[in-house]
């Protein structure tokens, strides 16, 4: 036998993930966790909107919202324009300084509100008929960073001065314009909005640029020469332009990429959106924070009571549609533009984290469940203690006959390590052999087991050496083929054994390693595989080994329904008629016992408030006339304290093997109680008689004689049962002591007498009236018995007598029963011969019989022919 | 005259210790092994009390009893001295011609007195 020796380093580490995981708290623990989800739950999408939203303020997400914006603008429907643009052609020029004094009167006279003049060219000859804005060129002071005007020309008179500039494009598009700039003395309006004649101090704002507006342009020397009729222009403002600022040189929304827009339709589509009141005005910061805010807030919520899985693009994708109706909407109606590119991504984004929170925490959870799963099956077991199983390797493969076996480690530097060993050494392996590593490599990877005469040539014979792995270690185990009387099977027990290890112990490696490194790096699923192959390959052994015990077990659920029921107790269900799968315990317990319903429903609610067991007879379903040789027993498990893993279990407890040993005890004391009185008897009256004075000296001397007779007598008697009474109940069950023949025979009579009456059949027995000890085995020569008197009176005619009879001669006793029909010789020792290929029952025990009684001194034959009957004759050892 | 009586019992190292004991107080004893050979002496022989023990191969007492009983001779008074039996004296006893029955072991001098206690009490009814 292997002895079991302190843990090596690689034990250690091989179970170490077992005993970190067996202290964990698992309550405190298991509520941090739901308070850290919880946590996430909200924390997370909070975070992620407002990350959306410092993007978005950040200008990150500004080309394609001006996309959305260019979108939606050009081709919403234009209105009447409310700026007309004129164009100072080569005549106009050529009227001299007066012009522009002419121009203001014609443009009055057509009912034009307000001109501008995007030139700083423009002279005030004589008091204007309108306001006049006049555009000059601003630059911007590069130490305060506020602007002026280049007043080159001051020669405006009451014309209004505003800046001539542009906002900057956005990613090459211009489709915005600020109504002001800072100044020294406070604001300094752009011409746009000096022209339309707003409050400079708004932001800046986008320009709605239809495609479908047109923007009317005229000559001036049109206006001049009263091409354009009185009060037809009524409520526009005039942009009275250079033919310059007419050729195209802008990127807008209208050709994003051609630079066909001239800045004087720029500016018109400017001036028209803020008189028009369509200039729209981007979303302030805050109302970014709040929208995305709101937004990751909702989805929280939403996905607090659905799972995200499910809802991954159905919610998304909704989201989505309504934020592009909204902002369309809100675009047009309110002039607004909403941050739509944070508002269309942060679904998305949300979605894809609670996604992956969902199923971190499913991984977390579920690791766990598979952790405990597995320390619960494995509470109890060898395999708990993983540290011991390369020991146990080496012990099971001394049981299947391997005379010398090592388990090794191959580190990753070819060094090789000491594990476990039964009757060999590290010292074993040849060191001196360069080929050893590669050989070992090579066993590894084509798996198989090879002849390991290179690894240890000082153990000689032959030997075997095979990679087991165990996770992410390399183990080999080089072990002498087994020798024993069976090598067949005994080289079928160590592939077992190896092959059996290997895969509990890659288990235990892979359910480990879930606190270290290797786990990031491997699927859950993996570790759940192995778990659930490594509880249910357990539980296939267990319900195996429930299946080898004879006292037959059924486990049932706190409410009563079966849980595992092992092969005895199903076979006692059938017996009883009874189906396992839908019986609950009390019915069972209705069933097998003679308990009434309402002790029944008492027995149950007691044990399942109390805990403890109770024990009651069971029915005999084969002969309800004859008490039942088994016990029930319904045990409840557990305390009151961990009431759900508490389990009912209904167990049927075989009492033959004690009532036999009841029974040869109750014998023996019979026997010594029966024939120690008669040499009491004859010693209290010799020890009378030797001392009376009457007797001479022969006669004391022969009275003398008989008392030490009689003590040697009763000294014998006491030595033949006092091996027995001294012997345990598992020696005593089968074996023969002195039995009292007449209550077996009438035992035996009783149990047939049934059978008999219904047949018509008469048994007549012919046996003492008082105690007859003989040498037996009781129940073994009862069932003999009753097997012989059930074959001959069911092969009696009705009306037939079967006879038994019970002689004593010369310290023997023979029990004879004869009768029936007959049943020809060859015939009857064929069924009796050959009881185990399906003989009925009665041959069974009749020859099962006769092999027993060989082991007390008696002996049994039988004859029988085809028309004079049959009969048997037990030849049996008398005492007493 | 002595009164006869008649041992039957198998244990020959008993019996011989009873034969000498009831010798000694004056009796005539005659042995028998079984109840066959008792039942062959009864009707053979007159004796005035009869000590059977039950438990004998072949012919066991009772079975004694019952085919004294039904042999049509004289039946003498019975006094079972058995181990296998308690000391109560049954009508289907009396019936049987038990007069007295003697549980094993007993004192050699009260299984003299209860033997002529019995012989005594059949005399007397005899002579009544």
């Amino acid at each position: 036998m292997t002895a079991l020796s302190p843990p090596t380093e690689f034990e250690r580490a091989i179970s170490a993930g077992t005993a970190q995981s067996r202290h964990r708290p698992a309550r405190a623990l298991r509520g941090a966790i739901v308070r850290r989800e919880l946590l996430l739950h909200w924390l997370g999408p909070v975070c992620l909107g407002l990350l959306l939203a410092l993007i978005h303020v950040l200008g990150v997400f500004a080309n394609a919202d001006g996309r959305f914006f260019d979108a939606v603008t050009v081709g919403q429907a234009s209105g009447s324009p409310k700026v007309v643009i004129v164009e100072r052609d080569a005549e106009f020029e050529s009227l001299g300084t007066s012009r522009f004094s002419m121009l203001n009167a014609s443009l009055n006279s057509i009912g034009i509100e307000r001109a501008g003049y995007l030139s700083e060219d423009y002279v005030e000859a004589s008091a204007s008929d309108i306001p006049v804005v006049v555009a000059f060129a601003a630059k911007e002071l590069p130490t305060n960073q506020i602007w002026e005007l280049s007043e080159s020309a001051p020669a405006y008179g009451s014309a209004v001065k505003s800046a001539r500039s542009l906002a900057p494009e956005q990613y090459g598009i211009n489709r915005s314009q600020s109504p002001s700039l800072p100044a020294q003395d406070g604001v300094l309006p752009v011409f746009d909005a000096a022209l339309a004649d707003i409050n400079p101090s708004r932001g800046e704002y986008l320009i709605p640029m239809p495609r479908r507006r047109s923007i009317p342009i005229l000559k001036a020397s049109q206006l001049i020469g009263g091409q354009i009729h009185d009060g037809e222009m009524n409520g526009l403002v005039a942009m009275v332009v250079e033919p310059k600022s007419l050729q195209g040189s802008l990127n807008t929304p209208l050709d994003p990429y051609g630079r066909s827009t001239s800045e004087a339709q720029f500016r018109a589509h400017s001036v028209n959106a803020l008189m028009a009141g369509t200039a729209t005005f981007k979303a302030r910061d805050w109302e970014v924070w709040l929208l995305l805010l709101a937004l990751a807030l909702l989805l929280a919520v939403i996905f607090r009571e659905r799972d995200p899985k499910r809802l991954a693009v159905l919610i998304p994708v909704s989201l989505n549609v309504f934020t592009i109706a909204a902002s369309w909407a809100v675009l047009l109606f309110v002039g607004k533009l909403l941050p739509v590119t944070a508002l269309l991504l942060c679904p998305w984004f949300i979605t894809f984290q609670r996604m992956i929170a969902r199923e971190t925490s499913q991984d977390r959870r579920l690791e766990r469940s598979v952790s405990d799963a597995v320390q619960s099956s494995f509470e109890r077991s060898a395999l708990r203690e993983g540290a011991r199983l390369p020991q146990f390797l080496a012990s099971a493969a001394q049981y299947a006959g391997v005379e010398r076996s090592l388990l090794v480690q191959m580190l990753p530097n070819g060094e090789l390590k000491f594990v476990a060993s039964n009757n060999a050494s590290m010292k074993d392996i040849s060191s001196a052999s360069t080929k050893v590593v590669p050989f070992l490599k090579d066993v590894r990877s084509q798996r198989q087991i090879k002849d390991a005469a290179l690894l240890v040539p000082s153990w000689g014979g032959e030997t075997r050496v095979g990679w087991i792995g165990a996770g992410s270690q390399d183990l080999f185990w080089i072990h002498s083929k087994p020798d024993t009387v069976t090598p067949g099977k005994s080289a079928h027990l160590v592939r077992a054994i190896a092959s059996s290890f290997s895969e509990v112990f890659n288990w235990r490696a892979e359910l480990n390693a879930r606190d270290g490194h290797e786990a990031r790096h491997r699927p859950i699923d993996d570790r759940v595989a192995s778990a659930i192959a490594l509880v249910a390959d357990e539980s296939g052994q267990i319900r195996h080994g429930y299946d080898a015990i004879t006292t037959a077990i059924t486990v049932y659920h706190l409410i009563g329904s079966p849980l595992h029921a092992n092969d005895a107790m199903w076979a006692i269900y059938e017996e009883a008629g009874l189906n396992l799968f839908d019986t609950s315990l009390a019915e069972a317990l209705l069933t097998l016992t003679d308990l009434d319903e309402d002790r029944v429903t008492a027995l149950i609610e007691d044990l399942m408030l109390n805990g403890s067991e109770m024990r009651m007879p069971m029915r005999n379903f084969l002969d309800s006339k004859q008490p039942s040789e088994r016990l029930l027993r319904v045990a409840a498990t557990g305390g009151q304290s961990n009431g759900r893993n508490r389990v009912l279990v209904l167990e049927a407890i075989d009492m033959r093997d004690a009532n036999k040993a009841a029974d040869l005890r109750k014998a023996v004391a019979k026997f010594i109680d029966l024939q120690l009185r008669n040499d009491l008897e004859s010693i209290l009256l010799g020890s009378q008689l030797a001392g009376d004075k009457r007797l001479d000296t022969d006669q004391i001397d022969h009275v003398v004689g008989q008392i030490s007779d009689t003590a040697r007598r009763a000294t014998g008697r006491l030595d033949e049962v006092a091996g027995m009474i001294r012997s345990e109940v598992s020696d005593l069950t089968e074996a023969c002591y002195p039995v009292d023949a007449t209550s077996i025979i009438k035992d035996a009579v009783g149990r047939t007498s049934a059978f008999a009456d219904e047949l018509g059949v008469v048994v007549k027995a012919d046996h003492p009236d008082v105690v007859s000890f003989i040498i037996a085995e009781p129940n073994a020569l009862k069932d003999m018995l009753i097997a012989m008197l059930r074959v001959i009176i069911a092969d009696t005619p009705h009306g037939g007598v079967v006879n038994l009879k019970f002689e004593e001669c010369d310290g023997r006793a023979i029990i004879r029963v004869t009768g029936g029909f007959g049943i020809a010789f060859d015939r009857l020792l064929w069924l009796i011969a050959n009881y185990e290929e399906g003989a009925v029952g009665e041959f069974r025990a009749i020859g099962e019989g006769i092999k027993k009684v060989t082991s007390w001194s008696a002996s049994v034959s039988y004859w029988g022919s085809g028309s004079n009957g049959l009969g048997f004759n037990i030849d049996l050892r008398g005492v007493g | 005259m002595s009164q006869s009586i008649l041992i039957i019992d198998d244990d020959a190292i008993l019996a011989g210790l009873l034969k000498l004991t009831l010798e000694l107080e004056g009796f005539s004893v005659t042995l028998a092994s079984n109840g066959e050979i008792g039942l062959q002496k009864v009707k053979s022989e007159q004796f005035d009390l009869i000590l059977l023990d039950l438990v004998m191969p072949q012919i066991d007492g009772l079975k004694f009893l019952r085919l004294l009983a039904n042999s049509g001779v004289s039946r003498p008074p019975v006094m079972i001295v058995s181990s296998a039996i308690d000391e109560v004296l049954s009508d289907q006893h009396r019936e049987l011609g038990v007069v007295d029955i003697a549980r094993k072991p007993i004192e050699p001098a009260q299984l003299v007195e209860r033997a002529r206690r019995a012989l005594k009490a059949t005399h007397a009814k005899v002579q009544g």
